[in-house]
């Protein structure tokens, strides 16, 4: 589904990804561990589209297409979908407003008929059960004022609603309390089947007992150091990541 | 200036009194002549004028316009008009076809109980006390030299008013289409609205045209309100791109008297809007909400004055400015607190936000505060759509012109919500997405 060949990329003329290789079969799940810095959201920006990294050797195949000369939205459209460690604030816009258009965009794309106001709704309202979200986040503005929390949640709606085929979780438990990483990871495990895939990027094992990845690769500044099953986070987390740094071995290519 | 752009104007002056016949003789026309005079003593306002600074009127002043033509009553009016205007099904309309009232064409049948809708210059012959007025360019708009052109060549201004207690349900509208013609022509629009005390009605003013006609619309609304009455004024400017508009309205508030006004500028090609309201009763309220939003080479200033001139006077003004391609903006917002208004409370805003690298805006609040005890507050801002915003919709697969557009209604979408009539506001809603739409469509 994805596959990611030797992937260097800069951010303001400083090289931030030095060549990155991994391949992401359907029905897989990638966990992504990784100091501060090294890269791991970078790569995740990168994936999304954002502009602001600048691609300088390597590609990016998605579903066999070239996915780095796409736009942003029509990788969405395609099925990539980011949660944003920071999920950005849009006051004015509301929840639904912004969710309602974002899964008509996609469905237009498709060729599928957009979704009238009840039929969305009943879907949504469905989908934040899921999540365990109240139904009055519909009606406020996007992320404005919501908790840490809250915000990650949101996120995985989003995710719910939008169906993608490859989701990128960027931290998406960071900040999460006990009962919240629960659902979060919940709800992922629900919409997580054999046709889509999902690159979840985490700095806590913890994570891993909910959402169980067929690999573990850690990221160290901006190469993949050491690629393992879920026995690589234990490790992880028990000497850290100067032990993983110190592995001189040439990035590995997951199976 | 100009002396032969004067001479055109002196010599229309000179057709219209001909064609006035016995009516020259009126007190009417004495104003007429007053004003013409001033108007030539004063000019077009020069470069240099300060309040004026930001606009560049030679397009305007270059320009040679015939006086419209009087429109032939014709149903086919009516339905031009209603083909551009917001679909506003329940609301009283009366029409003005290139500046001239057509009664022939007005719901004058519907017209609320204790409203009444007359010809003004029939009302101030019959009551001369009304000359003041008529004539509010002689006091504070003295340096409006557009006024006095209007009262020069006010052929057929209309009243609106509203009596004692008097509470309309039915929104009023004024709606003035401008048609093509051969030739760039003038009209001298005069609007007098009149509530007594604890009246309240809504009044909804509209400018349409047919597509690229060019023209001048000179307007003046002359609005008082009596104590305790409350006037909520909305106003959709939506010429034709190539057109030159030139609006005034001066309020008048009375003791615990509310003015609203919302205005929304869409179309012309040269605008200049100004606005006046002079709080003059202990009490007395007035909202200025304005939202403008110029695409290609459009030129928008605006010009507001809120005048606290007694004590206890509340004012909220609140404007913004989205501006694409290579337009300019001007905001001015002027609040004079004078020596008696103790516990004044002004507070005002202008916000603006630049769609490209070449459109500009020039913000000036200018505050003259002559008393101590005030509460005044003002703030501007000029700002861009944030990459982090417009990237967010993006990765959820919107495109990047409805995202942009999202992103500016989140920025402008206040001003349309504050619109004191839903149906009417759901309407500019559309309006405005349909203009942003259009916008994206011929870039
Ligand atoms: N806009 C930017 N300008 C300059 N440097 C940047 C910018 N964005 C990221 N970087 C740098 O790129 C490097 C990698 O950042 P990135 O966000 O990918 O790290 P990360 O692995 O996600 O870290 P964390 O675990 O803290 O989230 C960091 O050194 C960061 O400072
Ligand atoms: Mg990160």
């Amino acid at each position: 589904m994805l596959e990611i060949r030797n992937l260097h990329a800069r951010v303001e003329g400083n090289e931030i990804l030095k060549g990155i290789n991994l391949r992401v079969n359907p029905g897989e799940i990638h966990a992504i561990m990784g100091p501060n810095g090294s890269g791991k959201s970078t790569l995740a920006g990168v994936l999304a589209g954002k502009d602001l990294y600048e691609v300088t050797e390597g590609e990016v195949l998605y579903r066999g297409r070239n996915l780095l000369e796409m736009d942003p939205d029509v990788r969405a459209c395609e099925g990539v979908f980011m949660a944003f460690q920071y999920p950005v604030e849009i006051p004015g816009v509301s929840n639904t407003y912004f969710l309602k258009a974002a899964l008509n965009a996609i469905r237009k794309y498709r060729g599928e008929n957009e979704y009238d106001a009840v039929d969305f709704l009943s879907l949504v309202k469905d989908k934040m059960k899921l999540v365990e979200m109240d139904p009055s986040f519909l009606n406020r503005p996007v992320n404005d004022g919501f908790s840490g929390g809250e915000k990650k949640r949101n996120e995985i709606l989003q995710m719910a609603v939008l169906d993608p085929v490859l989701s990128i979780l960027d931290e998406t438990d960071s900040g999460l309390d006990i009962d919240a990483l629960r659902i979060v990871a919940n709800g992922v495990n629900a919409l997580h089947n054999e046709e889509n895939a999902a690159i979840v990027v985490t700095h806590y094992q913890r994570l891993l007992n909910y959402i169980i990845p067929d690999f573990v690769h850690v990221l160290v500044d901006g190469r993949i150091a050491k690629s393992g099953d879920k026995e690589l986070a234990f490790q992880l987390e028990e000497q850290g990541y100067d032990w993983a740094k110190d592995l001189h071995q040439p990035a590995p290519e997951a199976v | 200036m100009k002396k032969e752009q004067m001479k055109v104007y002196q010599k229309q002056f000179s057709a219209f009194e001909a064609t006035l016949n016995g009516a020259s003789e009126g007190r009417v026309h004495q104003l007429r002549r007053d004003a013409m005079q001033r108007f030539v003593e004063q000019g077009f306002p020069a470069a240099r004028d300060e309040d004026w600074r930001y606009t560049n009127l030679n397009p305007l002043t270059g320009t040679t316009f015939v006086p419209a033509f009087r429109p032939v009553a014709d149903q086919s009016l009516r339905d031009q008009a209603a083909a551009q205007a917001l679909p506003l099904t329940h609301a009283v309309t009366l029409l003005f076809v290139d500046g001239y009232f057509v009664p022939e064409l007005s719901d004058l049948d519907a017209i609320p109980e204790g409203m009444t809708v007359r010809d003004l210059s029939a009302v101030i012959d019959e009551d001369p006390s009304l000359t003041d007025s008529v004539v509010t360019e002689s006091g504070t708009l003295s340096r409006h030299p557009f006024t006095a052109l209007n009262t020069a060549f006010t052929q057929q201004g209309i009243s609106i008013h509203l009596r004692r207690g008097v509470i309309a349900e039915i929104p009023l509208r004024l709606l003035f289409h401008s048609t093509s013609g051969t030739q760039p022509h003038i009209a001298h629009p005069r609007i007098v609205v009149r509530l007594e005390e604890r009246a309240e009605c809504r009044i909804f003013e509209e400018y349409v045209a047919d597509n690229s006609a060019v023209y001048f619309n000179n307007v003046v609304v002359d609005v008082h309100i009596a104590a305790n009455a409350v006037l909520k004024h909305v106003r959709l400017q939506e010429e034709s791109e190539n057109a030159f508009h030139v609006s005034t309205v001066y309020a008048q508030i009375a003791q615990a008297g509310v003015y609203e006004n919302h205005y929304f500028g869409l179309g012309a090609s040269l605008l200049r809007s100004n606005l006046h309201g002079i709080l003059q009763g202990e009490g007395a309220h007035c909202t200025m909400n304005g939202l403008f939003l110029p695409f290609g080479t459009q030129h928008m200033d605006h010009f507001t004055v809120i005048d606290h001139a007694v004590p206890r006077c509340t004012s909220h003004e609140l404007y913004k400015g989205v501006l694409s391609d290579e337009t300019r903006g001007v905001f001015t917002g002027r609040i004079i607190v004078r020596q008696d208004a103790q516990q004044t409370n002004a507070m005002q805003s202008n916000n603006n936000l630049l769609l490209s690298d070449t459109a500009r805006v020039d913000t000036r609040p200018q505050l003259e505060i002559y008393a101590d005890d005030v509460k005044c507050t003002h703030g501007a801002t000029v700002g861009r759509i944030s990459k982090e915003q417009l990237f967010y919709l993006l990765s959820r697969g919107i495109n990047r012109q409805q995202a942009q557009n999202i992103l500016t209604f989140a920025f402008a979408g206040e001003l349309v919500s504050r619109i004191p009539d839903t149906t009417l506001s759901d309407l500019m809603h559309d309006r405005i997405h349909k203009r942003l739409e259009a916008s994206w469509k011929t870039t």
